[in-house]
């Protein structure tokens, strides 16, 4: 039997989690080749079927690995369940190559990278400013790319370009940072 | 140079944009179905997309939730102002820019980046199926050449001119790497930003002319400004400008002035070309004997060199030494007279609507041999004359090229009436793609009456057939009367049907024999460009 109050401290602390939790649960299904419209989508379905079914849940030792675990079981399964939606656009894995990338990015958690987040800001210090500049522009602006480069009268081509440029050199400076902080066992 | 790592890369981000093309999602899903860290990849650039996404770099704060909207956060003020961001990038992407061109969005898949401009004793290594002398489109990837000179013009208006032994790999219509060998390039204010990578350093010309020299061994480089300014940009480094009479050695990120003439000779474009003419006299005088020659072989119906024609000329000659002579001269219409295959050789350009080489040749002829040497510039009709009969009357054919860029030749023996039923049309498989623009080819096609087979040669080979109609029917003896070079009198259909050619002839000829395969290769080896 439960309260007011009770309810409403539920409701707080299920917040609470899917708030802290909802990037790695983006992370988790945008890792499964969905675009971002369907991440979104998707993303609303989770929260709502979580929200259901949080009575049922059972929060185990860790609330928040636990959370997140759970999460994933209901975004795997709203994921494929979107799939069959949607199998005949484009460029949309099959359902089996999605389960596994699914298991990647589980098992990629699993080496540890809470440091994520703290290389990524520091990576991103590290960019030159126009770098920056085009980072924000490409995912803080209200522009797509394309629209991007018409402003500046180059292709959309050239922009990714000097975008994948960035991109990867951003990713492997988080690689490089994230396998020291492991090494030094921190 | 793209490793393997960052290709897969490119193509995970690719889809992560949703920019991939058909075969490269393909090629990805391959990747990522058989390699276990190819998914980790994928998942750790999923991350990183979302986490710019999302601002992952700022602190979250969580402020919201209801059951309407989903759980959120509230991102801080943007870290930059979006305006200015874009006035940033419009300056810098310039620079560091490789310009891919707008191939994304053409129509044609035009994925040519430069174009080889000269040539002189350039031995290229190629795969078989590529063959790289001037004229040819190129698109990125590595050109290696043996030994020689080659001039390349990239389409961003950057040349440069590449002494072999040299690898040289074209990244786009701005920008390349060089493995090993020297370069000596012109850039033109137009093309100023043009850069070249060499080992970790990019080169960067501020519209100028400089030589560089890489040795893959040590990994070092030799930069010569001659004119200008040139900029070079080492990893995240401040960038390093260098001036007309800078000469430096560059090794290990670290660069060393040293002596104007310690790097060596750059051969230029000027040398490229002086080494193309040589080449030119000696590729024209064996053509000119082998076509002296020719005049003499009795299968020829008439035959037309082309030879020192000038403005004035409106008879085109043929020099078959046999009983049809100057009776079988054509009259040049509008056609203006050109370079042909080389410099020392005249040939006629054909592209407006009057445009052609008139011929009355009378008789009827048991087989048929037909060649020419033609620079197509554009299949810009639905079909392009080679040679068309008038009209197309009982027994006559019409030799052409179809916008698909193929050759075609067909025949009826009934002329046009009931075209479907009687026309008999043989199709060459598709050799000609618009990047083929301004390239010498010799076509050619005999029709072997007793055999009953048509054959097409390109450039010496014969192609396959693409199809046709009626191909089975007998074909009969040949007529030609009126006919046209490049053009078409009397179209059948009474509206007419432009059929004008878009770019030269310098040599044609006609055989009342089938010549054979060997005979085909030996005229293409005697009169190739180079």
């Amino acid at each position: 039997m439960m309260n007011l109050s009770d309810n409403s401290d539920s409701e707080e602390r299920f917040v609470q989690l899917f708030a802290r939790n909802e990037r790695q649960l983006r992370i988790f299904v945008r890792s499964m080749g969905l675009d971002w419209t369907a991440v979104d989508d998707v993303i609303q379905t989770v929260s709502l079927v979580m929200w259901r079914k949080w009575d049922e849940f059972e929060v185990g030792e860790d609330p928040e690995v636990d959370f997140l675990k759970w999460g994933r079981v209901i975004a795997r399964f709203e994921v494929l369940k979107f799939r069959r939606k949607m199998a005949r656009d484009r460029h949309v894995f099959d359902e089996d190559l999605m389960k596994k990338l699914a298991e990647a990015t589980e098992a990629s958690d699993a080496n540890g990278n809470d440091h994520y987040r703290e290389a990524l800001a520091e990576c991103l210090k590290k960019l030159p400013e126009k770098s920056n500049a085009m980072i924000s522009a490409a995912y803080q602006g209200d522009r797509t790319i394309r629209e991007l480069a018409g402003d500046i009268g180059k292709s959309a081509t050239a922009l990714y370009k000097v975008l994948d440029r960035i991109r990867k050199s951003l990713q492997s400076c988080i690689e490089a940072r994230i396998s020291a902080t492991e090494g030094r066992g921190a | 140079m793209k490793d393997d790592d960052s290709d897969l890369q490119d193509l995970i981000l690719g889809h992560l944009d949703g920019r991939l093309s058909d075969t490269e999602f393909s090629e990805l899903q391959e990747r990522l179905d058989s390699d276990e860290s190819a998914r980790l990849k994928y998942a750790s650039l999923a991350r990183l997309d979302t986490e710019l996404r999302d601002g992952g770099f700022e602190e979250e704060k969580v402020i919201y939730f209801s059951e309407k909207q989903s759980a959120g956060v509230v991102k801080s003020p943007a870290l930059w102002v979006l305006a200015a961001a874009i006035v940033a990038l419009a300056a810098w992407v310039g620079i560091l820019l490789n310009d891919g061109g707008d191939e994304a969005f053409s129509q044609a898949p035009m994925n040519g980046v430069a174009v080889i401009s000269a040539e002189a004793q350039a031995i290229w290594v190629t795969d078989k199926n590529r063959n790289l002398r001037q004229g040819v489109a190129l698109e990125p990837g590595r050109l290696v050449l043996n030994s020689g000179l080659a001039q390349i013009d990239f389409y961003g208006g950057a040349s440069i001119s590449l002494s072999g032994p040299a690898e040289l790999e074209l990244v786009s219509r701005d920008a390349a790497v060089l493995h090993r060998g020297r370069i000596k390039a012109d850039v033109p204010p137009a093309a100023r930003g043009f850069e070249i990578r060499v080992g970790e350093v990019v080169i960067e010309d501020l519209g100028t002319s400089f030589g560089l020299a890489a040795d893959p061994e040590s990994g070092a480089a030799d930069l010569v400004v001659f004119d200008g300014e040139v900029r070079t940009l080492a990893g995240e480094e401040t960038p390093k400008s260098y001036f007309g009479g800078d000469s430096v050695h560059l090794n290990n990120g670290k660069s060393s002035p040293q002596a104007m003439d310690a790097a060596g000779e750059f051969p230029g474009i000027a040398d490229v070309m002086a080494g193309a003419g040589d080449r030119d006299v000696s590729r024209y005088a064996r053509w000119k004997e082998a076509s002296l020659k020719r005049r003499l072989d009795e299968r020829l119906i008439a035959y037309y060199d082309f030879e020192d024609l000038t403005n004035l000329s409106r008879r085109l000659p043929n020099r078959a030494a046999n009983e049809g002579g100057a009776d079988l001269d054509g009259g040049i219409v509008g056609a203006r007279v050109a370079d042909g295959r080389w410099p020392q050789k005249t040939g006629l350009d054909f592209r407006l609507e009057g445009d052609r080489v008139r011929f009355q040749i009378p008789g009827a002829f048991d087989n048929l041999s037909i060649y020419a040497w033609v620079r197509i510039d554009a299949l810009d009709r639905q079909m392009n004359s080679l040679f068309l009969t008038d009209y197309y009357d009982p027994q006559e054919f019409h030799w052409q090229l179809s916008d698909l860029g193929r050759l075609h030749f067909a025949s009826s023996p009934k002329g046009v009436e009931d075209l479907k039923l009687h026309n008999r049309r043989f199709y060459s498989d598709v050799f000609w793609t618009p990047e083929m623009s301004g390239q010498w080819f010799l076509l050619a096609t005999t029709v072997d009456l007793e055999k009953q087979k048509v054959i097409h040669f390109i450039n010496g080979e014969a192609v396959g057939c693409s199809g046709g109609t009626n191909m089975e029917k007998p074909l009969r003896k040949f007529r030609i009367g009126g006919a046209d070079l490049g053009n078409w009198t009397e179209p059948i259909w009474p509206k007419g049907q432009l059929r004008t050619l878009n770019g030269r002839i310098d040599e044609f000829a006609l055989f009342d024999a089938v010549l054979s395969p060997e005979e085909i290769r030996a005229i293409y080896e005697i009169g190739k460009p180079d």
